[in-house]
C-alpha cells in the first residue's frame, strides 16, 4: 500500500469513528431524555398514588361518618316510631273518653227531650244496647217486693226476670245506697254457658228519692265487662231516667219511695 | 276545590243515628240519613253517596236484605259498605260478607276505629 492509500484508510477510519461516536453521544441523548422523562412519569406516578391514598383515606373518613349518622337516624326513627306508639295510645285514650262524653250528652238529651213513658223507655233500650252493649235487661218500677211491677223487659222474659230479683241482695244494695252495684264474679253454668246473672243494678232516682231500677243481665258476646264510662253513663241513666220517667207521670207512691241511707 | 265526601247513615236508632252524626261531624263529611232498609236504597239511588254506614238489625227490610239489594243496583254496587253490628260472632260477620258488605263495626261503636276505616275507604 502506498503512503496516499494508507493516508485515506485512516481518513476512513477516522470517519468511520468520528460518525459512530456521533452515533452514540447521539443515542446517549436519547437515552437521557428517555430516562428523564421516566423519572418525571415516575414522579407523577409516585404522587398521583400519594393523592389517591388520601382522597381513599377521604371516603373512609365520609363513609365513617355516613355509618355514623345512619346509625343515628336509625336511632331517632326508633324513638319517633315509640313516640308515635304513645301518641297514638294516648289518641285512642281520648277518642274512647270523647266516645263516652258523646254518650252521657245524647243519654242526657235523649232523656231529658220527651215526657212520654214509650219514648223514655224507647230510649233506655237503644242506650243500653248501642252504648253499653246489654242485649238483656229491665226497667222495674218499684222498691218494695210487693209492689215491683216492670216496664220493660228486653232479651230476658219478664217471668225469669223477676224471679231473679226476688230477693236480690244486689238490687237491694242499690236502691239503698243509690249507687250503680255490680257483683264481685261472672257465675257460669255446668255447661260453662253463663246463666242468666245480674251483671248491674242501677237505681232509678230523683233526687235522693228511688223508684225503682234497671237490672242489667247479659251483656253482647264483644262487651266482657262494664268499663268505668259505662258505669258513669248508668248513673246518668238512673238519674235522668228516673226524672223522664216521673215527669211521664209515673208517680212513686209514699210507700214505695225509699230514701238513700246516710 | 275539592267536594265534600257523602255518607248515607242507616239504623233504625235515633240514638245510634245521633252518635254516628255526633262521631262524625267532627271530619268534613255530609250525612244523610235513613231510618229503615227501604229508605236507605231510597237514598242511596237519589243521593250517591260515597259510603254506606248499615245497621244490621232493623225492621222488614235488615241489614243484610239491604245491603244485598244494594249490590244489585248497577249505581251502587261499588259503594263501600259498612255494616255496624250488634253481635260480632263469626256466622254474622260471614252473613255480612256474604251479603256484599265491605267491613263492619260492632256496637258500641269504637269512634277511632270507624273513623280510621272511613277514612280508608273514602281517600284511596
Amino acid at each position: 500500500m502506498t503512503h496516499d492509500g494508507n493516508t485515506s484508510y485512516v481518513e476512513r477510519i477516522r470517519s468511520d469513528t468520528r460518525d459512530y461516536l456521533e452515533g452514540i453521544l447521539e443515542e446517549n441523548g436519547r437515552l437521557r431524555r428517555m430516562a428523564a422523562s421516566l423519572e418525571s412519569e415516575v414522579l407523577r406516578l409516585r404522587e398521583e398514588q400519594v393523592e389517591q391514598k388520601r382522597h381513599s383515606l377521604e371516603l373512609r373518613e365520609e363513609l365513617e361518618r355516613f355509618k355514623s349518622e345512619k346509625l343515628r337516624l336509625e336511632l331517632e326513627l326508633g324513638e319517633i316510631s315509640a313516640a308515635n306508639g304513645r301518641y297514638l295510645d294516648q289518641a285512642q285514650v281520648v277518642e274512647r273518653q270523647n266516645n263516652d262524653l258523646a254518650h252521657f250528652f245524647i243519654a242526657s238529651d235523649r232523656l231529658a227531650g220527651t215526657s212520654d213513658r214509650e219514648r223514655i223507655l224507647l230510649s233506655v233500650e237503644e242506650i243500653l244496647a248501642n252504648f253499653v252493649a246489654c242485649e238483656e235487661f229491665v226497667v222495674q218500677v218499684g222498691t218494695d217486693s210487693d209492689d215491683r211491677r216492670i216496664l220493660l223487659a228486653i232479651g230476658i222474659d219478664e217471668e225469669s226476670a223477676a224471679a231473679l230479683l226476688k230477693d236480690s241482695q244486689l238490687l237491694a244494695e242499690a236502691l239503698t245506697t243509690g249507687e250503680v252495684v255490680q257483683p264481685p264474679l261472672q257465675r257460669t253454668g255446668l255447661e260453662g254457658r253463663s246463666i242468666p246473672r245480674i251483671t248491674a243494678v242501677v237505681p232509678l232516682r230523683i233526687d235522693d228519692r228511688m223508684l225503682g231500677a234497671i237490672v242489667l243481665f247479659r251483656l253482647l258476646p264483644q262487651k266482657t265487662r262494664l268499663e268505668e264510662g259505662d258505669l258513669e253513663l248508668l248513673r246518668i241513666l238512673g238519674l235522668h231516667g228516673g226524672t223522664a220517667l216521673v215527669a211521664s207521670g209515673l208517680r212513686p207512691r209514699p210507700s214505695i219511695v225509699r230514701e238513700v241511707s246516710a | 276545590m275539592l267536594s265534600k265526601k257523602k255518607i248515607l247513615l242507616v239504623d233504625d236508632s235515633a240514638t245510634a243515628l245521633l252518635m254516628e252524626k255526633m262521631v262524625l261531624q267532627r271530619e268534613a263529611y255530609d250525612l244523610i240519613e235513613a231510618r229503615n232498609g227501604e229508605e236507605a236504597l231510597d237514598k242511596a239511588k237519589s243521593e250517591h253517596p260515597d259510603l254506606i254506614l248499615l245497621d244490621v238489625i232493623m225492621p222488614q227490610l235488615d241489614g243484610f236484605q239491604t245491603c244485598r239489594a244494594l249490590r244489585d243496583h248497577a249505581e251502587t254496587r261499588n259503594t263501600p259498605v259498612i255494616m255496624v253490628t250488634t253481635r260480632g260472632e263469626p256466622v254474622n260477620i260471614e252473613k255480612g260478607y256474604t251479603s256484599g258488605c265491605t267491613d263492619y263495626v260492632m256496637k258500641p261503636i269504637d269512634s277511632f276505629e270507624l273513623l280510621t276505616k272511613i277514612r280508608s275507604y273514602l281517600e284511596t
